[in-house]
């Protein structure tokens, strides 16, 4: 068999009829946009009470082949499984891996705990830092994240019981990976973390794909996309509580132009989202990043300007939590902001900053391949970084085991919320 | 019964209480784990023709206004099924219903 010029694998997981519905309706349409036979389509589809492949090539019926035993989605092994399945029978030149299902971007965020006897060692492990902890455990760690931390008003009409978070779920009843988002599975309810889907793609005998398409709310995320640069040549995700993609028109995109490099690719698959949010039939954002070394030396450039903005805590804590609190571009995740509307804002006032801000704009400027944004979301350019507002936010898990831990922005978060704890007007 | 309308903000509002409604009010996401938490971050009422208005800005957070008609209770326990509805309508609902702060456990 002469291998393609590109494979498009679609792992998707449908929990109920209308996501089910959603996926079969893709199938449909990527196989009507199918004409060309420089291209192929392998779809491996999650429900509840089966795992089913889909085989799609220009000019033939869908192949549909039901798993013998009901595949976890969110085990790694899965992903890397349908990934061979895929490269054996039907063997390309270039792989396009597009995950689709419920997300929230980074792995591990929750709340601090409610109650730490003793200190921990949770975020001098997590950020290395030598400096004495403020947060994660210790006398006076109660005080500031008791029941209900100082900043934030009691329930408007409920009560907090002892034992209990301020929904009143016990917090031993926490799944085994709470916060983790990629998923849920619809049998084992359990998520695929980025670290694991890193570590899926690796495994695989092509060992990375040409393009990483995260189908997924909120995973078009600094720490996300840092995660999963050594696996991907190119990263489309979005910012913002994603809708389900066009995937008979990026077929059909496809099939007008069947040999494309990686980013002629995601750029076709940012303008069929861009096409629909033009016409007003979907309301969210897609951004196509470049990956690999790309994102090392943005990492390298923000490191340089956290370590500038840490700086400025102390020296200037007004302007700091302006930009935090107010000025910086959110997006509808609570935890997240708007990557260069951050920079632009925190640390404005500061040369030094500026410089090092300059800096990062620039290397995210050449790495931004296309971006489109709904009205509906302001001043999004593209990517954003974790931010959280909030004192109850537990930093150390939010990093814990991900490659993002080392840079210095988790210690800018760390002295920001540190301050924030302290802060009269907090 | 009076039910509450519920519409998605994209863009700075000023928060007037239309003539039939008793409060209109602003939710905003404020956390998520495996569920996600609204907050009741602004509400304005009307009795007859005395109203409160307010200006919103809108920052970009997950933002759902809820007009509540005139009879309606306002409580965040009472407002939570119609914020699920709401969402699962747009498509976006994840796999554990949404919960508004201030709902009794």
């Amino acid at each position: 068999m002469t291998a393609a010029g590109w494979n498009i694998l679609l792992y998707a997981i449908a929990g109920d009829t209308a996501e089910h519905e959603r996926v079969t309706g893709a199938i449909a349409h990527m196989r009507d946009a199918l004409t060309t036979n420089r291209c192929n389509v392998a779809v491996q589809l999650h429900t509840k009470t089966k795992t089913t492949r889909h085989w799609i090539s220009s000019g033939q019926k869908v192949q549909t082949e039901v798993l013998p035993a009901v595949v976890d989605a969110s085990e790694p092994s899965s992903l890397t499984m349908f990934m061979n399945a895929a490269h054996r029978k039907l063997p390309a030149a270039s792989t396009a891996l597009l995950l689709w299902a419920h997300s929230s971007g980074l792995d591990h965020v929750h709340d601090y705990p409610k109650k730490k006897a003793a200190r921990q060692p949770g975020l001098d492990a997590v950020f290395g830092d030598r400096d004495p902890p403020v947060l994660g455990g210790g006398p006076g760690v109660e005080a500031v994240f008791g029941d209900e931390p100082a900043n934030h008003s009691p329930p408007l009409f409920g009560a907090v019981s002892a034992g209990h978070d301020w929904r009143g779920r016990r917090l031993q009843d926490r799944p085994e990976r709470y916060g983790c988002r990629w998923g849920p599975d619809p049998s084992t309810h359990q998520y695929l973390t980025n670290v694991g889907m890193k570590k899926a793609i690796a495994q695989s005998t092509q060992r990375h794909v040409e393009i990483l398409g995260l189908n997924a709310c909120w995973m078009a995320s600094f720490e996300v996309e840092y995660e999963l640069r050594s696996v991907s040549d190119v990263l489309i995700a979005s910012q913002v509580s994603a809708e389900p993609w066009p995937y008979g028109a990026i077929i059909a995109a496809l099939a007008a132009a069947p040999d494309p490099n990686p980013e002629h690719l995601a750029r076709a698959i940012v303008a069929t989202v861009h096409a629909e949010i033009a016409a007003g039939n979907r309301h969210d954002t897609i951004s196509a990043l470049r990956s690999g070394p790309a994102l090392d030396e943005l990492a390298a450039a923000f490191d340089a300007y956290a370590r500038r903005a840490k700086l400025l805590i102390d020296a200037d804590w007004e302007s700091v939590s302006k930009a935090v609190m107010i000025e910086a571009q959110r997006v509808d995740d609570p935890y997240q902001v708007d990557l260069m509307s951050l920079i632009h804002q925190l640390g404005k006032h500061d040369l030094k900053s500026k410089i090092a801000a300059a800096s990062v704009a620039t290397k995210f400027g050449a790495m931004l391949l296309a971006h489109a944004a709904s009205d509906a979301h302001p001043g999004v350019k593209g990517l954003s970084i974790f931010c959280p507002k909030s004192t109850h936010v537990d930093l150390a898990d939010a990093y814990q085991g991900t490659e993002f831990r080392s840079n210095s922005w988790g210690q800018f978060l760390r002295a920001f919320q540190a301050k924030l704890a302290r802060s009269p007007s907090a | 019964m009076a039910v509450p309308r519920l519409s998605r903000v994209r863009k700075s509002l000023k928060l007037e209480v239309p003539p039939d409604c008793d409060a209109s009010l602003i939710l905003k996401q404020v956390r998520h784990d495996e569920y996600r938490c609204y907050a009741v971050w602004l509400l304005v009422g009307r009795d007859d023709q005395d109203a409160m208005s307010a200006s919103y800005k809108f920052t970009g957070e997950d933002t759902v206004r809820v007009d509540i008609p005139r009879g309606g209770i306002i409580s965040a326990a009472a407002l939570q099924p119609h914020l699920a509805k709401f969402l699962k309508s747009e498509g976006t609902e994840e796999d554990a219903p949404p919960v508004i702060k201030g709902t009794a456990p």
